[in-house]
């Protein structure tokens, strides 16, 4: 599909920086309908390539698993393109979007609870990590970032995932999850305190050693 | 500022997020503690480890899941139609989409959540208070989505292997394929005890009602509950009988061994009929009925003032015999942990391990041949076993003992027949805790008191180069004999065996908190591994693309059983 029409118009107005770096076009004004909606794909084109990875990769670390990482992420895209057109022109789009992602995480951990075959292809080992010697390698360093993080209660990781691998700000933070900043001071401390015991009492834990 | 309250401040302060009169108090508390310090220094170790786990991205094909879906296409029409009839008006929400015909795609997918609800709503109501056959009228006949049947009870559960297992006053019933969920097995009216047991065929299970203790056999697709109407003493309240509750069907099939309330071991026919006490309860307790293979004889253990005698029950001639006084004569205090009965049909007898629980020792392995007058003692008095592990499968039936030798530990065979004990691995290392057979004869998983657990083959004589470390309870074999799960310090893992070596690892459940007693049962077709943990209970297929389910929002009480619907 070819939406890319060159003309440098389009239907939003975004003030988000990290948005507008890349999307200086999007501030501009349709006025006929038809391209506008072109323009809006166009729009929705840059948008998708430019948080495709970082909302995946937040999803993925919410949900544990790739696959429905996936589904999720294209339920998050198509969610924000639909909402988008109705948003307030002053839109935090970065903090937006992540808002999305994380209640439409939320959401499916919370179906998870009793639906569905997942598959936990990456957790899968191979035999060469019978072999290994050393059990931090055997279950690696990020699987054990992953165990850590999937032991907390999701509120508390996603905030830390978003001040650690998003680099947010506390103000960023409260946007998203909408909660106050003094929230955030205490999602972070209670986070990382829970992360702590966690990702310690897993690194002394058994492994597979040779 | 003492170290609680810093503790608060820790996070912030390394953020620079306190206000200055703040940040320096902590700073200071900082100066003078070590131990906060070092929370500190660990908090921005994770920070830099969680910002330099690699991102993950998602496949090229992510990009024309969303951009040529009719989702998408529908949100460019609406933007089309929107732009031409308000250029500048937002757009209300779609909300006509429940109530009205041909509901666009978002429409579907809210009904689908509001279905989700239900389920998970209903299944709420069911799991936490066995409402499921008794819920609110409304749901039958108001306008809500139904998601299944209402009425459940009445529906036969779908055809299949499906898991059973008990929570909640309740047995419960999930199936291995498909995206089925638990499903209540037992009437809804029927508060079910722990005791309870799936036919050898898999298509009834029999199960006692708590308090009364009556026998209810019901089949695998709760069709046909059926209450023993003479069977119905079984001991299922609290006391000593609840220590070993048993509940046995013999492998024909035709006939289940029980205990009463009495202590006294019961036998009565499947279908209710012939219910007889096979023991007196002036004798003592009797315990762990076991069912000869070819179901005609039935060993039992007589407690009396804490001693145990071996017993066999012939339910042809309809006679006890005694086959042994005491489990073990040279240790009057030591119980029988295992018992066997040897693979010859034709020869029977009968084979045991007693076990010391002040010296957490083996005292002895013992044979009786039923056409012998005398029980012979198979391991040398002077030996230190420390566990021991039975299988049917080799020659005449053979013992996997692990011992103590010099300090040191080995494996050793003593067969089932023959007194004596020989070496066949002296393997350094801590105390042999466990033996466990493959169910094939073929392996043995062997556990050492500190956690490892390492495989056997050629009866201890050859041991696995890997070893899987931080192994508690009993792992579990597939009925093939070509996995071996285990639970780990951090989870639950299943390794595929190929020539007695771990051929791979997969991770069933990491990073759930462990359950003292945790349960695991794999499938008659050794394809799918029930297991359950503090956050409920999973259906995991290694194999199968390695899918992953959760039936139940709830921890199974007791043991797994499979059985076949339809």
């Amino acid at each position: 599909m070819n939406l890319i029409t060159g003309t440098a118009v389009a239907g939003r107005s975004l003030t988000d920086e990290a948005a507008t770096k890349q999307s200086d076009s999007v501030r501009e004004r349709a006025s006929v309908a038809e391209a506008r909606a072109t323009e809006q794909a166009w729009s929705f084109e840059r948008i998708y390539d430019e948080y495709k990875t970082p909302l995946y990769n937040y999803i993925y670390h919410l949900v544990g698993n790739r696959e429905q990482a996936d589904d999720l992420t294209q339920d998050t895209f198509l969610k924000a393109f639909k909402a988008l057109p109705k948003m307030d022109a002053n839109l935090k789009l970065s903090a937006w979007l992540y808002r999305i992602a994380t209640n439409t995480a939320y959401d499916a951990l919370r179906r998870r609870k009793l639906i569905a075959w997942l598959p936990w292809q990456d957790l899968d080992h191979e035999p060469a990590d019978v072999e290994s010697a050393d059990p931090q390698e055997t279950i690696g360093t990020s699987e054990l970032v992953h165990a850590a993080l999937k032991r907390m209660p999701h509120h508390y990781r996603a905030a830390l995932l978003l001040y650690t691998q998003e680099g947010f700000s506390y103000a960023e933070i409260a946007s998203t999850l909408n909660i106050a900043e003094s929230g955030v001071k205490m999602y972070l401390s209670r986070a990382r305190h829970s992360f702590r015991e966690h990702y310690r009492a897993l690194e002394q834990g058994g492994g597979v050693t040779k | 500022m003492n170290c609680e309250k810093a503790e608060n401040y820790l996070s912030a302060y390394l953020d620079d997020m306190l206000d200055p009169q703040l940040h320096t108090e902590v700073a200071a508390h900082l100066d003078g503690c070590a131990q906060c310090s070092e929370v500190v220094t660990e908090y921005r170790r994770y920070d830099t480890l969680l910002a330099n786990t690699p991102r993950v991205s998602p496949s090229a094909a992510l990009h024309d899941r969303i951009f040529n879906s009719p989702e998408f296409a529908a949100i460019l029409r609406q933007q089309a139609r929107a732009n031409e009839a308000h250029p500048s008006a937002p757009q209300p929400a779609e909300r006509r989409s429940a109530n009205r015909g041909s509901p666009p795609h978002w429409g579907r997918i809210a009904l689908q959540t509001a279905a989700v609800f239900v389920i998970l709503v209903g299944s709420a109501l069911l799991l936490k208070q066995g409402l499921f056959h008794s819920g609110p009228s409304t749901a039958r006949h108001g306008s809500t989505p139904v998601i299944g049947n209402p009425n459940p009870n009445d529906a036969p559960l779908a055809a299949g292997n499906r898991v059973v297992y008990e929570h909640d006053g309740a047995l419960w019933s999930a199936p291995e394929s498909g995206p089925g969920l638990a499903q209540r097995l037992t009437p809804s009216n029927v508060q079910v005890s722990s005791v309870w047991s799936v036919s050898p065929d898999g298509k009834y299970v029999v199960y006692a009602e708590a308090g009364s203790g009556r026998l209810h056999v019901i089949r695998a697709d709760r069709q046909g509950d059926t209450p023993l109407s003479s069977a119905s003493a079984l001991c299922s309240g609290a006391g000593i009988c609840s220590v070993h509750p048993a509940l046995v069907w013999s492998p024909d099939g035709t006939r289940i061994a029980y205990q009463a309330a009495d202590g006294t071991l019961h036998v009565v026919n499947a279908d209710g009929t012939n219910d007889q006490a096979i023991t007196t309860s002036t004798q003592g307790l009797a315990i762990s009925p076991l069912w000869s293979q070819d179901s005609l004889r039935l060993a039992y253990i007589q407690v009396n003032n804490a001693e145990q005698s071996v017993w066999s029950y012939d339910l042809v001639n309809r006679r006890a015999s005694q086959l042994a006084a005491h489990a073990d004569p040279a240790n009057l205090a030591a119980v029988v942990e295992q018992m066997f009965w040897l693979p010859d049909a034709q020869h029977p007898a009968l084979t045991w391990a007693t076990w010391d629980a002040t010296s957490k020792t083996i005292t002895g392995i013992f044979t009786r041949d039923l056409l012998q007058s005398n029980t012979v003692r198979l391991t040398p008095a002077d030996a230190h076993v420390t566990a021991a592990g039975f299988t049917p499968k080799q020659g005449t039936g053979l013992w996997l003992v692990g011992i103590t030798q010099n300090e040191t530990p080995a494996l050793a065979t003593v067969s089932a027949t023959q007194p004596g004990l020989t070496i066949t691995n002296s393997a350094p290392g801590n105390a042999i805790t466990g033996i466990y057979w493959s169910p094939t004869g073929n392996t043995a998983a062997i556990v050492s008191e500190d956690g490892e657990l390492s495989l056997a083959t050629q009866n201890g004589a050859s041991l696995a180069s890997s070893k899987l470390n931080g192994v508690t309870g009993v792992p579990a074999w597939s009925p093939d004999g070509t996995h071996l799960a285990a639970q780990i310090s951090v989870g639950i893992v299943s390794m595929r065996i190929s020539n007695g070596q771990p051929a791979s690892i997969t991770h069933l459940l990491l990073g759930e908190p462990l359950l003292a007693n945790m349960t695991m049962l794999w499938a008659p077709d050794s394809q799918s591994i029930a297991i359950t943990a503090a956050s409920g209970t999973y259906l995991s297929s290694p194999d199968n693309g390695h899918t992953f389910k959760q039936v139940d929002t709830q921890t199974a009480a007791g043991p797994f059983g499979w059985s076949v619907a339809g």
